[in-house]
């Protein structure tokens, strides 16, 4: 029965959509490349490569009747290599991945005040601390000028799981299937977006249902997680010449007979002493969990009843290059200064300390629960450089230095090669 | 609706400066699309390339002597212009460098593409194939001549 109102809707927006002649359209593709070394992984170190190819496409009845397609497929690849006890290479396999993405396959459009999306669609909070990820649903948003509401409903279990990246619990990496996590999103926002030039506030609250089947539950050893956040997000000038944003998130959820209660709060502000370059500092810092209570950054086996680690719904914003943190359990220091000398080339230097907030896990394995040392796991350095001669290509190469807290564990075969982490990436993107 | 106004009066006066007839461009922003002819023979005379004297008959004879002719060749003088034949007579007639792709194939979508990356064109309105209202023809022209990305100033 509940297939019957959502073809209703399809239905209805479909009508305009038919009975309208005039029909504009533009197409494109992308392709891009990225290589990253070394990966490390246990006791094997070596090469990590993440390429997509996409094709999208737009067409317009009319302002109110319009749909977009974005998708493609993705090829993930590690080749790793390992240390003989006589300390030669050896040849530890080449492990890959190939899977669909779809982001995108929806009609939208706008009359007057009101616009609506419906379908597969990109969603994500204000603030990019929450979720950044494909569903199908519904979003309506009302636009009357000093204030856009927004209200949208919608499901992940469609999607593709390694490219929505919807991991809250160890069941959404265990489960074998190509699809996400089965969870029910509804959401609000509230953008009142000229307050002040040194206030754009959003109010954002999203609800979310874990709807994974009794069956994956039992498989796996993990129970459903339901849970809420509230999101309060501005940003603005202050004077001229600076620029801010402070987030602060709320997290409510149940996970079995226990509470979660967690947080995350951020805040940047740079300096723009000219048109081409920036100065500025932003720091994180979220709620976690210590080794007592979890025994994994995504939820799996717990203890007690009262939980604190922050977990978005999707991977989203994560921290670091040399080794990529995600949100939870989390405190980051970060300072940089970017450059554009040119419309085609800009630089940025960096450096961020991460922390942990509690001697417990986090997203990496580098940091296993043997490793009870310390909330300090490592200071980083990282300079990037980004080049766009042409509009429809365009590269950038990176080289970052982890200087390792005690937290952080390497396999002793390796341990001894890797007094300080670094890593080089080189990103290559073409649109045609 | 002011900023639409505004851009109109600065196009129009832009394109007074080149000598167009007042009788012709009242009748080009007039209508509510743009027509190749007239779309043509404006770009033309923008990029120096037909005397002042001329008319919409001749840029189309114009579009027709030109490397991209074979996408002027499948309309006639008195269709709605696209938006990609449109800058593409544009970006061509005024030697504007784009992307890889624009510079090897030179088609109408690619040059869409290399408007809406300079600028030029609301992403939310970036169809190759729409039609192009009257005043957005003149805002064009300006783009390109005032813009010093916009290749030979």
């Amino acid at each position: 029965m509940k297939k019957i109102p959502v073809a209703l809707i399809l239905l209805i927006l479909l009508i305009p959509v038919l009975s309208l002649s005039a029909y504009d359209q533009i197409w494109g593709a992308r392709l891009d490349l990225n290589l990253e070394l070394p990966e490390i992984a246990g006791s094997s170190f070596g090469i990590n490569t993440e390429n997509a190819a996409a094709l999208w496409y737009r067409g317009r009845w009319s302002p109110a009747a319009n749909m977009e397609v974005d998708g493609g497929v993705a090829f993930d690849g590690d080749v790793l290599f390992g240390l003989t006890n006589n300390l030669k290479f050896s040849f530890h396999g080449f492990y890959y991945s190939v899977y669909p993405e779809l982001d995108k396959l929806n009609f939208y459009g706008n009359t007057g005040m009101f616009g609506y999306k419906a379908g597969r669609q990109l969603t994500g909070d204000p603030a990019g601390l929450i979720l950044d990820a494909p569903f199908d649903g519904i979003d309506f948003s009302v636009d009357i000028g000093k204030h856009i509401f927004t209200v949208g409903a919608g499901y992940t279990g469609l999607t593709f799981r390694e490219s929505a990246e919807y991991f809250m619990t160890e069941t959404d990496v265990k489960r074998d299937s190509i699809l996400a996590a089965p969870r029910m999103m509804e959401y609000l926002a509230w953008d009142m977006p000229a307050v002040a030039s040194w206030l754009y506030p959003s109010v954002y609250f999203l609800a979310v249902q874990d709807l994974t089947s009794t069956e994956d539950q039992a498989a796996y050893g993990n129970q459903r997680f339901n849970s809420m956040y509230l999101e309060l997000f501005s940003r603005g000038f202050l004077g001229q010449s600076f620029i801010y944003d402070l987030s602060l998130v709320g997290q409510y959820g149940k996970y079995d007979s226990a509470t979660v209660l967690g947080g995350i709060g951020r805040f940047g502000i740079s300096w723009l002493p000219g048109t081409h370059s920036r100065l500025g500092i932003d720091l994180l810092g979220s709620t976690g969990d210590e080794w007592a209570n979890r025994d994994n950054y995504l939820l799996g086996t717990t203890t007690g009843n009262e939980l604190s680690q922050y977990l978005p719904v999707s991977i989203v914003s994560t921290q670091g290059f040399v080794i990529e943190f995600e949100l939870g359990n989390l405190a980051s220091l970060g300072a940089f200064y970017a450059s554009r000398p040119s419309d085609t080339f800009s630089w940025e230097l960096r450096t961020t300390t991460f922390l942990r907030t509690a001697i417990g896990p986090v997203s990496t394995a580098m940091v296993p629960s043997s490793s009870t040392e310390g909330h300090f796991m490592g200071q980083e350095g990282l300079i990037s450089f980004f080049w766009r001669p042409k509009s429809d290509f365009g590269w950038d190469f990176k080289v970052g230095v982890l200087y390792p807290g005690d937290s952080i564990v390497l396999d002793s075969e390796i341990a001894a090669y890797f007094p300080v982490l670094y890593r080089l990436g080189f990103d290559w993107s073409w649109s045609f | 609706m002011k900023k639409i106004v505004f851009i109109v009066i600065l196009a129009v006066f832009a394109v007074s400066l080149w000598g167009q007839s007042n009788d012709l461009l009242d009748r080009f922003l007039d209508g509510e699309e743009a027509d190749v002819a007239t779309t043509l023979l404006l770009v033309a005379q923008a990029s120096g390339n037909l005397p002042m004297d001329a008319g919409p008959d001749d840029g189309y004879a114009w579009g027709l002597e030109q490397d991209f002719a074979k996408h002027v060749s499948k309309t006639a003088p008195g269709d709605p212009v696209s938006l990609g034949l449109f800058y593409l007579a544009l970006f061509k007639s005024y030697g504007v460098k784009g992307g890889g792709m624009y510079t090897a194939v030179g088609s109408p979508r690619y040059a869409a593409l290399e408007a809406g990356f300079l600028g030029y064109v609301e992403p939310s309105s970036l169809y190759h194939t729409r039609s192009v209202p009257p005043y957005e023809v003149l805002t064009g022209i300006t783009y390109v001549t005032e813009d010093a990305e916009g290749g030979e100033m």
